[in-house]
């Protein structure tokens, strides 16, 4: 009786023993190797800031890899109600660290003197990033058509998301087309 | 001469070149990470600590069941005794009186490194609630279950031997029951 209680019981701590530690090492190299994987960064929000004739997008790293953004290309085709007539942005620098795990705005700026977006107007938005695991440059895409609720300004005071850091990039029109990139 | 302790150096070497190895960054990378190599060092290194218990709770262990099983004779077991120990003078010591002589030689041995135990564990907890320690705390979680991993084979021998000295009290008792010494005996060795 007393040699099964004193085995059944070694046999339980050696096994809740061996429980932790695989479970300790496991767990941790699991967090180191996945920690070193970059996620590819998602356009979560897009709203119009009228006062800065800016365009803001909300982008989220959802991995544990910082992401550098390095420049933007941008599409403006005008909808029904504007006589802005379209035209691109392209390669502007942006040079904005996505920390991880946060969601990041980025209010990339519209053509100076242009008019203000409308209902109906479409924004095609190419950003262009980096992580430190490569040498590469990889490229999201994000078209928006911009809708009532995306048209912010005169008030309008709704602040989309956390960690705000706002590059405001020197729109160079007619930026020389350089095939950079993909 | 059966106290060797022939697998203490190996241990030794192990250990040494896992410190110099780890101190020279070449262990992790590639190989290991830094709570791993933590893991290793503190097994390696509470095996050392603990290193007179295991050989010796293993050898009275050894010996203990022999004789219960009656493969050695009492007095060829205390003659083996008497050779490990040779400074033991009294010749009128019983066998178990023997055995218990030299398990009480590595007592303080047990009481310090069960100590180190406890002692291993608090650190850890209190570097686990100390904010901003989360790097160190990870170390020091390596370090304790790798010692922890050696003190359960310390303890599951330490466990053996106990259980062995109760088997033996209760077998002289039945042997002899009617004589009143041997309900001391069973009380020293219980």
């Amino acid at each position: 009786m007393r040699k099964t209680v004193l085995f059944t019981l070694i046999g339980l701590i050696g096994l809740l023993l061996g429980l932790g530690v695989g479970g300790f090492l496991t767990y941790n190299r699991t967090v180191a190797e996945l920690g070193s994987i970059p996620a590819s960064p998602i356009v979560v929000g897009t709203v119009y800031d009228r006062e800065n004739h800016t365009i803001v997008y909300a982008i989220s790293n959802p991995g544990p890899v910082p992401l550098q953004l390095v420049d933007h290309t941008l599409v403006f085709t005008p909808g029904e109600e504007t006589e802005e007539p379209a035209y691109v942005l392209t390669n502007v620098p942006v040079n904005m660290v996505l920390p991880p795990f946060t969601v990041t705005s980025v209010a990339l700026d519209l053509k100076a003197d242009t008019a203000e977006l409308q209902v109906g107007d479409a924004v095609a938005t190419t950003l262009a990033y980096t992580h430190p695991l490569s040498s590469d440059l990889y490229s999201v895409y994000h078209t928006q058509v911009i809708s009532k609720e995306q048209l912010q300004g005169e008030g309008g005071s709704q602040q989309s998301a956390p960690a705000e850091q706002q590059t405001t990039p020197e729109p160079t029109p007619e930026a020389t087309v350089t095939k950079e990139g993909q | 001469m059966m106290r060797r302790n022939g697998w203490l150096w190996f241990l030794l070497v192990l250990f040494l070149a896992g410190v110099i190895l780890a101190w020279l960054g070449l262990l992790w990378g590639a190989l290991l990470l830094p709570h791993e190599v933590a893991f290793v060092l503190g097994f390696f290194g509470f095996l050392l600590l603990g290193f007179s218990l295991l050989r010796d709770y293993a050898w009275a262990a050894g010996l203990l069941e022999d004789v219960l099983r009656t493969r050695t004779s009492e007095a060829e077991a205390s003659q083996r005794i008497r050779q490990a120990m040779p400074g033991e003078p009294r010749p009128e010591l019983t066998f178990i009186l023997l055995l218990r002589t030299l398990l009480q030689s590595v007592a303080p041995i047990r009481y310090a490194f069960y100590g180190f135990v406890v002692l291993m564990l608090l650190v850890t907890v209190a570097l686990h609630i100390t904010p901003g320690a989360q790097a160190l705390a990870l170390i020091m979680t390596g370090l304790f279950l790798g010692g922890m991993t050696a003190a359960f084979f310390v303890w599951v021998l330490d466990m053996t031997v106990a259980y062995l000295l109760g088997e033996y009290a209760q077998q002289l008792a039945r042997s002899q029951p009617p004589q009143p010494e041997t309900a001391d005996v069973a009380e020293a060795t219980g």
